[in-house]
């Protein structure tokens, strides 16, 4: 079977592959000449290259009887040893990185030194093995350089804190390439001779400060400063043996009670105690394995003075950092969302927070800003804060600058609170930044910081005094796998709602519910101590029935920094409750976050809070000017020709099929018994017209073998062109009206609805079937 | 007489026809499960169900074949989605033995068949004189279900 993964270009010469077999692994990448595009699919230009996995792959032959040109095998990805490499070398490049901070703020040079001369002399030896010559190039005029320091033969100065910096990070970008495309770059960006000549030179010792120092600043920050993408490596754990060997014994523990269980009598004594035996395997089981995700909050400082010290020299500003907690355990898929984040906060902090060295002394304030990263331990979640002190937060410039964005009516302003005014920051767009700068001022900042946090179960706030600086602080759980849980009940079937959404639970019972339910329009609120809130029926929402019982309970949710509640039969205690994946089948519906598997065996869904918002449309505001915009933006939509409501229906072949609605008069439930047959055609009659029968739906089949005695639905439609007649398009199932866009794709027989794809039915074209409306209408 | 080339397959029942699954395709047979629901799944998703600690979602042959949901307990055989690497479970009326059928038996689907049918049949081996529908596991997986047809929503 030929399946097909990826084209390209290749050159200017006609290529297409045609190849199968079975054998090594990698990629095989075939070359054939051939004049026509490989059958079967759809749109391929000519000249394509075709590049499959060698276990597909049977033997190459040219299509047409062309001639095969080459086949080569690409040996891409990465094998086990380079990934191990990999990983070491990144952790090596985190320690020269720190060690290179330690030296830059003076602390004691030996030891420093060692450690970084060690990281290059290993990164050199291993490069050699695996054959990196530009990595191995680098490390050696790198190793030179070390080399006379560690031996006290150079000074160390900032001119060689930066260019050992420079080399850094020259060294992990060629890293990042092998990773993400299995080899160290080959064009001609990649070269380093530059900065193996500076080393060189360094050695030799001819290079001034000045001119190496500037230079490799401004022309690395934008390196650092940008997004650190995370890569692959970044998914593997390190595990102590000890903790393995731990974890081995338990299950020989857990596997040991189970069979005295599978022995014992329910009536024996040691029934009760088995259990507590069983107990206590399972809580350390848990314990142990939770250890083994965690890695210390540390690993997230490490990149931070790198950063600061980028960011502090574009803003001009002089900062110090002061870390704490950084022995606090963390989950590692949690501190992997949580790096983005923290660099975000400090950027913030030192590009808006700290004022110029100038304005803190006449304040009276040390000219360095102080900023002060601290992790710790705070009723079962771990806090991390970035706190500086600088300004702090100008209310009333955030709520000048939101009115002149756009985000906020300034009618409204009056009535906001300080609280208020602070949440205006998160909202998308919002930047205070005058000018767009590389670091900040793009107006994406505190609400992707939020986004990011409360996709893992934590929250976002932020703390100011005026004059005396801010407080950024993200709380998250301590892990992903098990979290609190309340478990709620609607129309029998059992939902978990987890307590980092959850706010508050209340009762309604019947008699009372008039006066804290209120109505507005077709909404329904809550009277909550003095505000409404907007209420959601989870039963309505999943289209369950719900229990009638003597109240309900209303469980107070917050998502995006919104208050909603959501109505619900029943509740039952909180539970820790262990989060399993779902499949992207049912997460991908947005509104589960997961399942869990309850005591007695029961599965419960996890609600997602911010899902179920976003698809009630509680999160879209109800400004006025920016309802009015998505209705212009949706009339442009509309004049595009090629755009058009679809009625989709199910053929023969169960592909969503669609035609433009604009051509459908009908849609007719006809008994097959009006059917007729004339002329080699069936044909029914439609008033006083005889409409042929198209068959959509594979059913003349089914009528000829008389399994179907059904109605059946025929669309009567309007061809297009000029002998323009009805036809009638016997379908199998009438499916929905979708919004459509027609594709360039083979003369435009595919419709894109809704981000899905569809057939376009043939014989219908919507450029003219829009003109034939604009007809009908003028006539 | 010459050795037979055989084949090993699973055989379960739904509707009238008995289908038959490569016994190395098959997890586990599950001879009854407790299904929950899972509101606005798509059409094909009959719910989801709890197997060595995982959550599965269960995939309804009767509903893939256009058939009525059946209301009492079924059956179920968890298989592997090839593409996405998860487990999912294929509920079916009820399990049948583990059969040992001649390859060269093979034939391919009728032409009459209806469409729903040609999709998920790949022909049949004969076991006795009965037929046994080669199933096609490919196209029971919730991964080529979510891509290929609208018409389960």
């Amino acid at each position: 079977m030929l399946r097909f993964f990826g084209w390209a270009r290749l050159g200017h010469k006609s290529y297409s592959v045609v190849a199968w077999g079975v054998g090594c692994k990698g990629w095989a990448v075939g070359v054939a000449n051939c004049k026509r595009g490989v059958r079967g699919v759809r749109g391929v230009s000519q000249r394509m290259l075709c590049i499959l996995p060698l276990q597909l792959v049977h033997g190459v032959r040219g299509w047409d009887g062309g001639d095969v040109k080459g086949l080569g095998v690409d040996r891409g990805g990465v094998d086990d040893l380079t990934k191990e490499f990999l990983i070491e070398s990144g952790e090596g490049l985190d320690c020269m990185e720190r060690c290179l901070n330690d030296l830059q703020h003076g602390s004691e040079s030996g030891t420093c030194l060692a450690e970084i001369f060690r990281t290059v002399h290993t990164m050199k030896g291993t490069v050699g093995f695996l054959g990196f010559p530009r990595l191995e190039k680098m490390a050696h005029a790198g190793e030179a350089l070390l080399v006379l320091l560690r031996d006290g033969k150079r000074g160390v100065d900032e001119s060689v804190v930066y260019l050992l910096m420079q080399l850094t990070d020259r060294l992990r970008a060629v890293l990042q390439l092998i990773e993400t495309r299995g080899h160290e770059g080959k064009r001609d960006v990649d070269d380093d001779s530059g900065l193996i000549e500076a080393l060189e030179r360094m050695v030799r010792g001819e290079a001034r400060i000045a001119e190496v120092a500037p230079a490799a600043a401004a022309s690395e920050t934008s390196v650092s400063v940008g997004e650190i993408q995370a890569g692959r490596t970044e998914q593997t754990v390190r595990v102590e043996v000890e903790t393995l060997n731990r974890l081995m014994n338990l299950v020989g523990d857990l596997v040991q009670t189970r069979n005295q269980f599978l022995q014992a009598e329910v009536s024996e004594e040691s029934f009760a105690l088995l259990g507590q035996r069983l107990d206590g395997v399972t809580a350390s089981l848990r314990e142990t394995v939770m250890q083994a995700r965690m890695q210390p909050v540390g690993h997230l400082f490490q990149r931070i003075p790198r950063l600061a010290r980028d960011v502090a020299a574009i803003c001009g500003k002089r900062v110090r950092l002061e870390f704490s907690g950084g022995a606090t355990g963390l989950d590692k898929s949690l501190l992997e969302t949580l790096k983005d984040p923290l660099a975000h906060a400090v950027r913030n902090a030192i590009d808006h927070g700290v004022e110029s060295a100038r304005e803190r002394l006449k304040k009276g304030k040390t000219a360095e800003g102080r900023i002060e990263l601290r992790a710790f331990h705070e009723g079962g979640q771990i806090v991390v804060e970035v706190k500086d002190d600088g300004a702090g937060v100008d209310c009333e410039r955030v709520v000048r600058r939101a009115v002149e964005r756009g985000l906020i009516a300034e009618d409204r302003v009056a009535a906001m609170s300080e609280a208020e005014k602070m949440e205006l920051l998160f909202a998308a767009g919002f930047s205070t930044s005058d000018e767009v700068t590389m670091i900040s001022g793009r107006g994406v900042g505190l609400d992707v910081v939020r986004a990011n946090v409360e996709r893992i179960g934590g929250s976002v706030e932020l703390l100011s005094v005026r004059g005396e600086g801010a407080t950024l602080r993200m709380r998250v759980p301590l892990t992903l796998a098990i979290v609190p849980a309340l478990i709620a009940n609607c129309g029998g079937q059992m939902f978990a709602v987890p307590h980092s959404t959850l706010l508050e639970m209340v009762v309604v019972m019947k008699p009372d519910e008039a006066a804290v339910v209120k109505r507005i329009g077709s909404a329904k609120m809550y009277l909550l101590r003095d505000r409404l809130v907007p209420l959601l029926d989870l039963s309505e929402m999943l289209g369950i029935a719900r229990n009638q019982g003597r109240g309900y309970y209303i469980a107070i949710l917050e998502a995006k920094g919104r208050q909603f509640g959501l109505i619900v039969d029943d509740m039952a205690e909180p539970q820790e409750i262990v989060v399993k994946p779902l499949s992207s089948v049912l997460s991908g519906l947005g509104i589960y976050s997961g399942a869990t598997i309850l005591g007695d065996g029961k599965i419960a869904l996890i609600l997602d809070a911010t899902g179920m918002a976003k698809r009630a449309r509680l999160c879209e505001t109800g400004d006025v000017e920016a309802l009015a915009a998505s209705v212009k933006s949706v009339e442009v939509v509309t004049s595009e020709r090629k755009r058009a409501q679809m009625l989709a229906f199910a053929n023969h072949r169960l592909e969503p099929t669609v035609v433009p609605l604009d051509c459908v008069e009908r849609i007719e439930r006809v008994e097959p018994d009006a059917i007729e047959r004339l002329a080699g055609e069936r044909v029914m009659q439609y008033r006083d017209e005889l409409v042929v029968l198209e068959d959509a739906g594979g059913l003349w089949q089914e009528l000829r073998d008389g399994s179907v005695n059904d109605a059946w639905l025929v669309l009567i439609c309007r061809r297009s062109g000029k002998n323009a007649r009805r036809v009638g398009l016997v379908v199998r199932d009438a499916l929905d009206v979708l919004d459509g866009e027609l594709m360039d794709v083979d003369g435009g027989a595919v419709v894109r609805t809704d981000g899905r794809l569809a057939m376009f039915h043939a014989g219908f074209e919507m450029q003219r079937v829009v003109e034939d409306a604009r007809l009908m209408e003028a006539a | 007489m010459e050795a037979e080339k055989l084949v090993s397959l699973c055989t379960l029942r739904t509707g009238g026809d008995v289908f038959g699954i490569e016994t190395s395709a098959v997890r586990e047979a599950l001879l009854q499960c407790e299904l929950r629901d899972a509101p606005l799944a798509p059409g094909f998703v009959a719910g989801v169900l709890a197997y060595r600690g995982e959550v599965l979602v269960a995939v309804s042959f009767r509903a893939l074949l256009g058939l009525p949901a059946k209301a009492e307990a079924s059956s179920a055989v968890v298989l592997q989605d090839g593409e996405s690497g998860e487990m999912f479970a294929l509920l079916m009326d009820e399990l049948g033995d583990v059969a040992q059928v001649d390859a060269t038996s093979w034939e391919p689907n009728p032409a009459l068949l209806e469409a729903r049918q040609r999709m998920v049949f790949g022909g049949a081996y004969r076991m006795e004189g009965t037929p046994v529908v080669r199933l096609e596991t490919e196209r029971v997986q919730p991964s080529w279900l979510m891509r290929s047809a609208e018409v389960w929503r």
